[in-house]
């Protein structure tokens, strides 16, 4: 009864207090604020979602894998239009990793609690990375602004440098002292070790420094320097774990998220791996990365033709990545299951990129011996026995010596070390080279492009289009990215 | 008025002279005794899966009141309804006086009604081809563009056998008595539906007391207590539902047959991509609310002087719904989780009260009276969801029965409160002119603190000039009156929209992240300013009446969550702004061409049309939409401004002039065409260009609406039927679109001539001025992807018109020189009716009137949204009324 009253009390109180009467806007229910800790473990599970989203189609573009019937539009190095798909780290960059991290540095900057400030600058730094490398021009001085609808894109080359600038901070943020460092309560990654945010941030800045490898300012020197200021070894490595109980936590590569069912190994890996490529030597990465058909042989699709096999029964029906034929298997395998971590950056593709840097600065001995560390580790963490890697190195397939060294040989064993979850860093890979053959040996192009194409290579992946070819299309069209071969436009990074 | 589908306990959204908000809520507010009830419709939002109030529809809370104890209905329809209600009903209100019990010898009341519903109005689609693609017979797939199939082959008529005949049950039972100066009414009433879809039922129990009390001569007091318990088991629709399902079950196989001997499901493919078999789908998934209510209400009127009165209500209204929803194992929607059971507790508690003080006085020919007041409301709401995977028993619908480790919760909590101070001032001078100004001032706790409070004025003036000397003793005017009003109104925001919410994640190691709508810490209210002006007109003697009102409301500074480029760090920018107006007519017209004593002929209709004009949008985009209504394809309920080619200065809009700068819009895809109109043709494979820009291809608003209702009276029987008539209005018609695409349409050409779209190639000469014609052939036969060029303006179906049947009625009163025989009933009546008899439309599917949405969804909503979802179904229905 006395609740019954108070509305009635209330009127009689009227014009005193209201004030407090109001103050009931905020939600019991979702908070408004948070701590860090709270909020690094989804950054890190959207880190991976925009990079496995988007890695999907990316690896159609560098034939890691084709779709399982013929024709498909990102095999035939084209895109969807009107479409959301691969633009997947345009999202999580702007929204779902986005103003997150703004969350973490003020309640950080606000509390002492600097370790949490790095870490939040580097992941933000990796992401205006890998997303300007697929994008190009962003939305970089203008983002989050607030009361602001329309955007105006940056340079890439303004991007790159932002990646320095805001490195350069988060490596100053780590480097204070006297607070009390409690980034491993929320840190599922490095466990809260400093030591190892630094590496990942140095390993991010040898990214940007090696895409400079066809401009005249590119410094060899500076990308060594950043790589042996990264990781060390494959402890080091940037894995994000998933717990792979349900659909919510589960790989993104895994079964139970089941996005890959259509997806099946291509033609160009397995030639790489099964000595087509490499005079006659089995890789002993091919059993554990790959499934043979039933009749036991390793098939591949060709570029943009399907399975012509995808019929029940057929002894050589290609199965897909999990290794079921056509169907999803209850657990997956190798790096497509749901209790899988996902690779953001690995110290096998530190050394490679340390071997292609010194191999154009004529260090051919520090290439050589940077390209046999990245081998090996790569076998490592494909989980290859040591004696099994050991005769690989001995092999055929590996130059004796810093004299018979070649780019490819650099470049190849970088392709397969970061197959699948590394199909970005492999596409940056491609684009500089140009698609060269010379390089990527034995590897074959769709007969027939995207129609849009109007026969050139693809060179970029157009902005999120129920973000910016709906909401801010004035300023796309500024840039020319409303004409339908804009994916074919070289990107900033590439040009001379 | 848009009933969501045919089914039983479906919700119904109400919209009263159009839109008054793109993106708020658009429903009235529903008046009781004085007092507002909540009429909320369940927002899927608010279950762990956060659904788009698409595959489930929940009964709208208003639904909770039983017909049988409401005296009357008044409908405003204009904003001045928030003068007096508040900016809770700024969208109109319908006003409802309930049934009091009369003094006197005490009375006993029964009525039933038993009613048969049938479906009768399906999509068609065609059966001549088998399962397949480019021709060749493929088992493993639901698309339809195999060979022709042999004429021999059986052909079942699943339709037939998956819907049943709905049958429903009601009885009400009441008691009425007093002595003077105390009155009571108890009512009770009973609903059992059985809707035509297998397994869908609702059942309804309501009792009602409400009692009055004079306690001195100053003082009377009236109260009431309404409980309320319902319960519904509605099927999942949609893309999900029955209706797609069965539309796309090969038609040479006999859907009724659902389960294997052993009692597992039966599959057609064996591929976790299936979809169910319908009656599956019905029978092993579960949605079902239950719902309980208590409504009460109490009101002290006191009259100290003769001048003076005094009113004060109070109530509460309060429920609790418990819902659960049950993805079986083998169904397609509960496969990937391995069976998955989502259940939630819905409550709610809404407290509220005014208190009025009026002095009424008169001074020679004038009358004046003043009101003061003020009210309050007081909202709490809380749904407390959690959900389930990899059930471990297949049918055991229980929270309990699903793996711990995939258990997840979700809280919901909203809370609001608004108070209110009102003035009105009335005066009148004779009986000929009469003059309002009222003034409300409103706080509510969903603004920032410097934007909480704000005031809105309305004026009115009327002038019955049939009082005039002029026309006394007029044989043709029986009354005249002109009036006008003038108002303005606000809207607050949803509770909690000033900073963006963080939102637990259920990614690896938790922890929290930013939802899809940003906040704005500059929140203003949404303001509304009208103008109506109209005239009533009563003829020979109250024979002819003619009833007309001319309306415009400017709607301005809406509080929007615009879609927005993700540069705004999230996806929706909650934004004050973009400026709309609706502006119509509405004439009512009534006649009565006979009037005898023992016969006569009443003839009543209304007529209604409205536009509405979108000026600007929110942030200065071209569209704002409203993703729940982006049921299937590329279509959603859009607003669009007019000056669209500012924003598209390279495309061709000539073919997108439907909807534009309209509310009531649908954007969708539609052809790419050349500067001269000519649609491009894709040179590689001969199908036409699909322009991926939403824009306007459709315009739902009718032209017109009329009702239409013939009553006639011979004696004791009496016979009305209504007519519903409507002129226009487009329907995105997406179940056509979804037979198309599956190879199903009865519209598509032979699948063996070969076609050539009419159109020019888009080879860079597309533009020029000899674009190059089409001449590539396709056959459809051969080519599957012939059924998918046709984008979604090619589903629009333009200028609906209906003429509906909606309701034929026959009663008889049992004469009282029968019934005095039996000395036992005071009164009889005997009824017959039928609903949605007949129905006459261009509309090329089941029923144009449906929403693909519930009601709960925002803005404008899904009239004119066709998917997935049944029509109306035909009722018959009978039954008698007693008073003891």
């Amino acid at each position: 009864m006395k609740k019954i009253l108070y509305p009635f009390a209330f009127l009689l109180f009227l014009g005193s207090s209201c004030e407090s009467y109001f103050d009931i806007n905020q939600d019991p229910s979702n908070p408004q604020v948070a701590e860090g800790f709270a909020l690094l473990p989804p950054i890190f599970a959207q880190m991976v979602r925009g990079d496995a989203w988007d890695a999907r189609y990316i690896g159609q573009y560098v034939q890691y894998w084709g779709w399982v019937s013929a024709g498909n539009s990102w095999d035939r190095q084209g895109f969807a239009p009107g479409s959301d798909a691969c633009g997947e780290k345009w999202r999580s960059y702007y929204w779902s990793i986005g103003t997150n991290i703004d969350l973490i540095i003020s309640d950080g900057v606000a509390n002492n609690k600097w370790d949490y400030v790095g870490a939040a600058k580097a992941v933000r730094a990796w992401s205006w990375q890998s997303t300007t490398d697929l994008h190009g021009e962003m939305i970089l001085k203008q983002a989050w602004e607030p009361n602001r609808y329309v955007f105006d894109y940056d340079s890439q080359q303004d991007v790159y440098a932002e990646v320095v600038r805001l490195s350069t901070e988060a490596l100053a943020d780590l480097d204070k002292t006297g607070y009390s460092a409690s980034l491993s309560r929320g840190d599922i990654v490095y466990k809260g070790d400093v030591s190892k945010w630094k590496k990942f941030i140095y390993a991010n800045l040898a990214r940007n420094a090696i895409h400079l490898s066809n401009k005249a300012a590119f410094s060899a020197d500076k990308v060594i320097e950043y790589v042996d200021k990264a990781f060390q070894n494959n402890a080091d490595n940037f894995m994000v774990p998933h717990a792979g109980t349900n659909s919510g936590d589960a790989n993104f590569y895994g079964p139970l998220r089941n996005n890959i069912g259509n997806f099946v190994q291509s033609a160009y890996i397995i030639s790489l791996l099964d000595g087509t490529t490499f005079t006659g030597v089995k890789d002993p990465r091919l059993p554990i990365m790959f499934t043979a058909s039933p009749d036991a042989v390793f098939r591949g699709v060709a570029p943009a033709s399907g399975d012509p096999n995808n019929i029940a029964g057929r002894k050589n029906r290609i199965p897909n990545l999990w290794g079921g034929l056509g169907v999803r298997p209850a657990t997956g395998r190798w790096i497509f299951n749901d209790n899988a971590p996902h690779a953001i950056l690995i110290y096998p593709e530190l050394q490679f990129i340390k071997a292609e840097a010194a191999f154009k600065k004529g260090d051919k001995t520090l290439a050589y011996s940077a390209f046999r560390l990245g081998v090996s580790a790569a076998m490592d963490f494909v989980g290859v026995s040591a004696a099994n890697r050991d005769a690989y190195l001995a092999s055929a397939a590996i130059p004796k010596s810093g004299n018979d060294l070649t780019l490819s040989d650099i470049m190849l064993q970088k392709y397969i070390a970061l197959y699948g979850q590394g199909a970005l860093e492999t596409w940056v890979d491609m684009r500089r080279y140009e698609y060269s053959n010379e390089i990527y040996k034995g590897i074959s192009f769709p007969t027939s492009l995207y129609p849009d194409n109007s026969g050139k290579f693809v060179q970029r992946v157009r902005p999120r289009f129920n973000s910016e070819y709906v909401w801010n299309l004035a300023t796309l069209r500024g840039l020319g990215a409303d004409l339908p071969d804009y994916h074919t436009k070289q990107l900033w990074f590439v040009q001379p | 008025m848009t009933p969501t589908s045919g089914q039983a306990g479906a919700s119904v959204a109400v919209q009263l002279r159009g839109p008054s908000s793109i993106d708020g809520n658009n429903q009235p507010l529903f008046v009781v005794d004085g007092l507002p009830i909540d009429n909320r419709t369940f927002n899927q939002g608010a279950l762990v899966s956060d659904q788009a109030n698409r595959a489930n529809d929940y009964q709208n809370r208003a639904g909770d009141i039983n017909p049988a104890d409401i005296e009357s209905v008044t409908v405003l329809k204009g904003p001045e309804a928030a003068a007096l209600y508040g900016i809770d009903a700024s969208s109109g209100a319908i006003i409802i006086t309930t049934k009091k019990g009369s003094t006197g010898k005490g009375k006993i009341s029964y009525d039933n009604l038993f009613r048969n519903e049938h479906l009768y109005r399906f999509p068609e689609y065609n059966s001549d081809y088998a399962r397949g693609f480019n021709g060749s017979a493929d088992p493993t797939t639901s698309f339809f563009f195999g060979p022709k199939l042999p004429a021999s082959t059986p052909k079942y008529d699943n339709i037939d056998a998956f819907f049943r005949d709905g049958f429903t049950q009601t009885h009400n039972l009441g008691f009425e008595g007093g002595t003077t100066g105390l009155s009571y009414r108890l009512s009770t009433a009973y609903t059992d539906q059985k809707g035509v879809v297998p397994t869908n039922d609702f059942n309804r129990i309501s009792v009602r007391l409400s009692t009055t009390a004079k306690i001195s001569d100053k003082l009377s007091t009236s109260s009431s207590l309404n409980f309320v318990n319902s319960n519904t088991t509605a099927p999942q629709r949609g893309a999900n539902g029955y209706l797609i399902s069965l539309l796309s079950w090969p038609f040479y196989d006999d859907a009724s047959v659902f389960l294997n001997p052993d009692g597992t499901r039966r599959q057609l493919i064996q591929s976790t991509t299936e979809q169910d078999n319908p009656l599956f789908n019905v029978n092993a998934n579960k949605n079902q609310t239950r719902n309980k209510r208590t409504i009460g209400n109490f009101s002290v009127l006191y009259d100290p002087f003769k001048w003076l009165n005094v009113t004060g209500r109070f109530g509460i209204d309060a429920y609790s719904t418990i819902g659960n929803t049950l993805l079986h194992p083998e169904s397609i929607y509960g496969i990937t989780g391995r069976g998955v059971i989502e259940s939630y507790n819905e409550n709610s508690l809404l407290m509220n009260g005014n208190l009025l003080v009026t002095a009424k006085k008169t001074f020679g020919d004038f009358k004046a009276s003043f009101t003061f007041g003020s009210s309050v409301d007081d909202r709490n709401y809380e749904v407390t969801a959690v959900r389930g995977e990899k059930m471990y028993i297949p049918d055991y619908n229980s929270i309990n029965n699903t793996d711990p480790t995939t258990q997840r919760n979700k809280l919901t909590i909203t809370r609001q409160r608004l108070l209110s101070l009102l003035g009105t001032f009335d005066l009148g001078y004779k009986d000929i002119l009469f003059f309002n100004v009222r003034g409300r001032n409103d706080w509510s706790s969903t603004l920032p603190s410097v934007n909480r409070s704000f005031f809105y004025p309305s004026t009115g003036l009327s002038f019955i000039f049939s009082e005039l000397p002029l026309f006394n003793n007029s044989s043709i005017l029986s009354y005249g009156k002109l009036r006008a009003t003038l108002s303005q109104t606000g809207k607050d925001a949803p509770p909690y929209k000033i900073l963006p919410a963080l939102f637990p994640q259920t990614t690896t190691g938790g922890g929290f992240a930013f939802g899809f709508f940003g906040g704005n810490p500059d929140l203003k209210p949404e303001r509304t300013q009208g103008y109506e002006f109209g005239t009533e007109l009563k003829l020979f003697k109250n024979r002819i009446g003619i009833d007309f009102a001319y309306f415009k409301n400017s709607r301005f500074d809406q509080i929007v969550s615009q879609r927005l480029s993700y540069g705004t760090g999230f996806i929706f920018g909650l934004v004050n702004g973009g400026t709309f107006s609706n502006q119509g007519y509405e004439v009512q017209l009534s006649l009565t061409p006979i009037k005898k004593e023992k016969v006569q002929w009443d003839i009543l209709m209304n007529f209604t049309t409205f536009t509405t004009t979108v000026e600007n949008l929110p942030a200065d985009q071209a569209e704002f939409y409203n993703s729940d209504t982006w049921l299937f394809g590329n279509a959603r309920a859009s607003a669009f401004v007019s000056d669209l080619a500012r924003f598209y200065p390279t495309i061709n809009l000539d073919y997108n002039q439907r909807g534009l700068g309209s509310a009531t819009a649908i954007g969708g895809y539609s052809y790419l065409r050349n500067k001269n109109g000519d649609i491009l043709i894709n040179p590689s494979n001969g199908l036409p260009v699909v322009n991926t820009n939403f824009l306007p291809i459709g315009d739902r608003n009718p032209d017109f609406t009329i009702g239409l209702t013939n009553e006639f009276r011979v004696g004791e029987f009496s016979l009305s039927f209504l007519l519903d008539i409507r002129k226009g209005g487009d329907v995105y018609n997406g179940t056509a679109r979804f037979l198309h695409q599956r190879g199903l349409s009865t519209t598509l050409p032979d699948r063996n001539q070969p076609y050539i779209f009419n159109g020019v190639l888009r080879d860079g000469r597309e533009n020029t001025e000899s674009p190059t014609k089409n001449s590539i052939q396709v056959t459809p036969l051969t080519r599957s992807d012939f059924f998918s060029a046709a984008p979604e303006s090619e589903f629009v179906e333009e200028d609906i018109n209906w003429i509906r049947l909606r309701d034929v009625s026959i009663n008889y009163n049992i004469p009282s020189s029968i019934l005095k025989g039996s000395k036992l009933f005071k009164s009889a009546k005997v009824f017959v009716s039928g609903t949605d008899l007949w129905l006459l439309t261009n509309y090329s599917g089941a029923d144009p009137n449906v929403n693909g949405n519930s009601a709960t969804t925002r803005g404008v909503g899904a009239f004119g949204f066709d998917f997935g979802t049944i029509s109306l179904p035909r009722t018959i229905s009978g039954g008698i009324r007693i008073t003891l």
